[in-house]
């Protein structure tokens, strides 16, 4: 039976300032797990649950405990939601940062199948089956089983849903350039921003929340004789009006990089814009900075004790921002236990709030700060020398009652009492959090009596200020803000600025020192130490950290991945400075440190990081002159390009066009759009020299007018590119290669020319794009040639001849080439004049039965060619020996790139893979490419993998199957039997020469 | 994300329009060697802007780029 839900909004009272971001006249209905509630303008998602008396609002991550809000920001470990439906359902958002909004349908995330019948919850019970690793020790082996962990793991660790259908929504980044960068609104950032801006420097301010002020209006006090609150208003009033001050809310520093990049990720309301349909939901921001200032605040630390996870368990500074913020209690009958004075400065607020304290519990022996005083006049129930030991839960385990033990006699029979309570409030002082620091390779330093991390030395250009520096008083923290806005400003300027320190009259209460406690009890059995939690949104407890240590995985780095602690969305802001401080009781010589802090401090979406790159904009698709005229193909992607793959007719499928497309070519004529191939310009009195050094096969004797297939290898010997040289000129060379690889090609070249041989003359041009290209090939190309009208000698053109000059009324290129083991002529002309090239030789081929062909079919015929495929057969670590392709280099050159690594003796040791041809008994079998090859199928595994198959293919004019393969000492066993493993079965076949079939005739 | 200056065409622009090319100086004299951690030479190339490969010293640690050149006019004596 649920529970009856209190109302714990505050009735609004005259002149009062309680609930003062709320606007009590504009009511808003939403439901959470799809119960109606009600809430008001200006809630958040987080007050608006409170106040309809949510407890519990998830099941934690691994044990499935019920949780609830703890605190009021991004480090909040459990306020974890998911809202929308339907293509605009985002997950994981913490539910202290989104503003409530009409008809918002909140749902609870990590909870399998509903929050009341929590199966997961079972897990809990396993708990002490599931030590921190567990999913490393437990869930590894064997293989097969772990598909079945995995599955059920993801259901019930589920980290929200994923969104079943594509984003409506818009995202944008844009690009900028700032003097000072100013993370933080608060009263540190609102210092600083006034300091940089009074040197007239572009200053950019990101604040995480919907408004400045940070937590200004938790304290009263006046400044300058005007209330706090209302002194913090004027300025944010001052800035977001001044030219030089760009405010950014809800905006994240994601992260900082080298040279002052910060990655900002700003979410905006898309009703606040003009164009709400046009507006983007989120935008990246790509900051270029001077300078940056982390006035990034401090978290209040948790206490650490048995059962410290209960709903109804909050943080005292946000239970009192809740209150006045939004007029919401966090229950009636509330216990503090804090160990400083801000548990009493939230004592008064929630007494005067209308709840009832029922014991504060401060964990320091002798407070005497003004606060602590104040409340013992009042007669507040006080517990000094106390902490909370334990707690009890209700039905659905929510916070009920707190144990609460007296400090000095835990080692014997500890005095202790039981309070009942629906809310525990604690305080473990502040930590500062000057964490994103670390982005920047800055180590933190732990200060032992603040129980935190303070920044150490920083990078230049680096500055903190405010209580991430260590400065809590609301004096000295605009003072900080001032101190580092005017070192900014040096730093930028790169002089010496003389800013005037504003004086302020200050009169906000002072606090009594704080006590940095790591763990509570002192002393705690076993079983408490498993519930008491450090790190709340990973589960990890003070047993998991004692493991830990006990397996030896005490070191921040090994810690972090042995425990997940620091993990997750919250990249355990709040439970840094804790561990930090229960390492250091575990290994007193040890100092605590802790992980590498990396990007993204606070999460992206998705949508955030692709911003316009979606869609057809994610990769731009480049067209060749032929695109519009091929409309008939069928397209493989290549690169950003879209060659053909095919040309389908109706019916059709891919395989039965590549046979027919091949047959076609082989009985006639082809025609193929190779504008792709690369073709590169290397012209200058000492390019002959140049490409002999680049190439390992010889190219001096190359005359004009003549190709030579030529192979070029990278630094170790290995096979880079292959490529066919054409003499055009004495001086100048056309090199064309396979398609796609123009900017690998050119780069190579001109590395070489401008790093090792600055001396040499020459140009190197990439012309691919400038010449449009056509591949005729086929017994019948000199036929169709014959009949066109050039003052190229085409029709009787040898294979390796290069020309220029004019074809079918066009500036044209010609070149003899023989990959697909028939006769080919490639003809380039300007780009422009490809089309009506294309339409003209598609005509005059008519009567020979021309046939468009794709690079399915190019492959197709190649392979029947035995010619291998840059892409296919090598892997950067094939040599041209292993190639058989060992004729092509020329080992008496002096100097060729490559030659040296060429020459090692494991280049040509005789086990090494060769390409050799690979023929299946059954000639309808055509091996998948990556298929392994062994000798003896029938030896138990694992079995000798000897090679294996880079490409295959069915060749309709040998009507069987073709197939390359890698094996080793190929060479020599060309006629032995070989077994391709395929689905478990070892299949014949019969290792041959790659020459399958030359001059038109199989072989 | 270093923000690099090419001393040929003089865009300055981020890393990612630049390609790194290792250490500076000729392949074989640049072998083997092991980097410092302090300030190194390297070869960056223009790769989205002039084409060219240029000079360019970095603190591996600190990242602050201290020098930039067009091969050929080496801010020291010699070529490399
Ligand atoms: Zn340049």
């Amino acid at each position: 039976m649920a529970r009856a839900r209190r109302n714990l909004r505050v009735p609004e009272k005259e002149g009062s300032n309680i609930g003062r971001l709320i606007d009590r006249t504009q009511p808003i209905s939403f439901t959470f797990n799809g119960r109606a509630m009600k809430g008001f303008a200006g809630d958040t998602v987080a007050s608006a649950l409170i106040a309809n008396d949510v407890r519990r609002l998830t099941s934690s991550f691994k044990y499935h405990r019920p949780r609830g809000v703890l605190g009021i920001g991004s480090d909040d470990p459990n306020a974890i939601v998911e809202i929308g439906v339907g293509d605009r359902r985002t997950p994981n958002l913490n539910a202290t940062q989104v503003l409530l909004a009409p008809d918002m349908r909140i749902a609870s995330q990590n909870v399998w199948p509903s929050p009341r019948l929590d199966l997961g919850g079972l897990i809990g019970r396993l708990k002490p089956l599931m030590p921190p690793s567990f999913q490393y020790k437990t869930f590894k082996w064997p293989v097969p089983t772990w598909r079945v962990y995995e599955k059920a793991l993801r259901t019930l660790g589920g980290i929200g849903t994923v969104p079943g259908a594509a984003d409506p929504d818009r995202y944008e980044h844009i690009h900028v350039d700032a003097d000072v960068l100013i993370v933080g609104g608060g009263l540190a950032g609102i210092a600083a921003a006034e300091a940089a801006s009074a040197a007239d420097l572009k200053v950019v301010l990101v604040e995480e929340t919907h408004r400045l002020g940070g937590i200004a209006d938790g304290y009263d006090g006046r400044v300058d004789g005007k209330p706090l609150l209302d002194w913090v208003q004027n300025k944010v009033r001052n800035l977001a009006a001044s030219r030089d001050v760009h405010i950014l809310t809800n905006a994240g520093v994601a992260g900082l990089y080298d040279h002052g990049l910060a990655i900002i990720h700003e979410r905006l309301d898309p009703n606040a814009s003009v164009e709400p349909e046009n507006a983007p939901r989120e935008r990246i921001w790509k900051l270029r900075t001077k300078a940056v200032i982390l006035a990034t605040g401090a978290h209040e630390k948790p206490l650490v004790f048995p059962d410290n996870d209960r709903p109804g368990i909050m943080l005292a500074t946000a239970a009192r921002l809740y209150l006045r913020r939004y007029g919401v209690l966090p229950g009636q009958r509330v216990v503090i236990a804090t160990t400083g004075d801000e548990g009493y400065r939230t004592a008064a607020d929630l007494a005067a709030g209308g709840a009832e304290i029922v014991r504060v519990v401060d964990l320091r022996l002798d407070p005497d700060g003004s606060l602590f005083h104040i409340m013992k006049a009042r007669g507040t129930p006080l517990a000094v020398g106390s902490a909370p030991v334990g707690t009890t839960k209700g039905k659905k385990g929510e916070l009920a009652g707190v144990t609460i033990a007296n400090r000095l006699t835990l080692d014997g029979p500890a005095l202790r009492s039981h309070a009942d309570a629906d809310t525990l409030l604690v305080s473990g002082g502040w930590g500062p959090a000057p964490f994103l620091a670390g982005h920047l390779g800055a180590r933190l330093v732990f200060d032992e009596e603040l129980g935190g991390f303070r920044p150490g030395e920083l990078p230049g250009g680096l500055f903190v200020a405010g209580a991430a520096n260590g400065k809590f008083h609301a004096a000295e923290v605009l003072e900080d803000g001032w101190r580092a806005g005017s070192i900014a400003v040096e730093h930028v300027l790169g002089s010496s600025w003389s800013s005037v320190v504003p004086s302020h009259s200050i009169e906000v209460t002072a606090d009594d020192d704080a006590e940095p406690v790591g763990m509570l009890p002192d002393v705690a059995t076993a079983a408490e130490r498993a519930t008491a939690f450090v790190d709340l949104q990973n589960d990890v407890t003070i047993g998991d950290l004692d493991i830990a240590i006990r397996e030896g995985y005490s070191a921040p780095e090994h810690l972090k991945r042995y425990t997940t602690l620091g993990q997750g969305v919250d990249q355990g802001k709040l439970a840094v400075a804790n561990a930090a401080m229960v390492m250091a009781k575990a290994l007193p010589n040890a100092t605590p440190a802790h992980t590498t802090f990396r990007p993204p401090w606070t999460p992206i979406t998705f949508g955030a990081i692709a911003g316009t790159r979606r869609g057809v904009l994610f990769k731009p698709v480049r067209e060749t002159p032929l695109t519009a005229l091929t409309s008939d193909a069928l397209r493989e992607p290549l690169g950003l390009w879209r060659p053909p793959a095919v040309f389908p007719r109706p019916g059709e499928s891919r395989e039965e066009a590549v046979r027919r497309e091949a047959r076609s070519v082989r009985n006639g004529v082809g025609l193929f759009d190779a504008t792709l191939g690369v073709k590169i310009a290397v012209q200058g009195p000492d390019a002959a020299q140049f490409l002999d050094r680049m190439s390992a096969t010889n190219l001096a004797d190359l005359e004009v007018g003549r190709s030579r297939f030529a192979l070029f290898l990278d630094n170790d010997g290995f096979v880079l590119e292959d490529a066919v040289i054409a003499r055009a000129e004495n001086d100048r060379f056309i090199v064309s290669a396979g398609i796609g690889r123009a900017d690998n090609l050119c780069a190579w070249f001109e590395r070489w020319r401008q790093r090792e041989w600055p001396d040499l003359n020459l140009f190197i041009t990439d012309e691919t794009e400038r010449w449009g290209q056509l591949l005729l090939a086929g017994p019948r190309v000199p036929e169709l040639l014959a009949a066109a009208s050039s003052d190229i000698d085409i029709a009787g053109f040898e294979t390796d001849s290069y020309a220029e000059g004019e074809f079918m009324g066009t500036t044209a290129r010609a070149l003899a080439t023989r990959y697909t083991a028939t006769p080919e002529v490639e003809i380039a002309v300007p780009a422009g004049h490809l089309p009506s090239l294309w339409e003209q030789i598609t005509e005059a081929g008519k009567p020979l039965g021309i046939t468009h062909f794709g690079t399915d079919t190019l492959h197709r015929l190649r392979l029947e060619g035995g010619a291998f495929d840059l892409d296919h057969e090598t892997d950067g670590s094939v040599t041209p020996y292993d190639l058989g392709l060992g004729d092509l280099v020329k080992v008496d050159k002096p100097f060729f790139v490559g030659k040296e690594g060429l020459e090692r003796p494991g280049m040509t040791r005789s086990s090494r893979r060769h390409l050799v041809g690979v023929l299946t008994e059954d000639p309808s079998f055509v091996p998948p490419p990556g298929a392994h090859l062994v000798l003896d199928p029938d030896h138990a595994p694992p079995r000798r993998v000897v090679g294996h198959v880079t490409s295959s293919g069915y060749s309709p004019t040998l009507r069987r199957s073709l197939a390359l393969a890698l094996i080793s000492a190929g060479e020599r066993h060309i006629g032995d039997r070989v077994f391709i493993v395929s689905s478990g079965e070892g299949l014949p076949a019969i290792i041959s020469s790659t020459a399958f079939f030359s001059n038109g005739e199989p072989t | 994300m270093l923000m690099i200056r090419c001393p040929v065409c003089g865009i300055a622009a981020d890393e990612t329009e630049f390609t790194s090319g290792g250490l500076y100086g000729r392949l074989e004299e640049t072998e083997n060697r092991v980097i410092p951690r302090d300030v190194v030479r390297e070869w960056w190339l223009c790769a989205r802007g002039c084409g060219t490969w240029f000079g360019m010293a970095r603190h591996v640690v600190n990242q602050r780029v201290t020098a930039t050149w067009a091969a050929g006019d080496e801010p020291w004596d010699g070529r490399h």
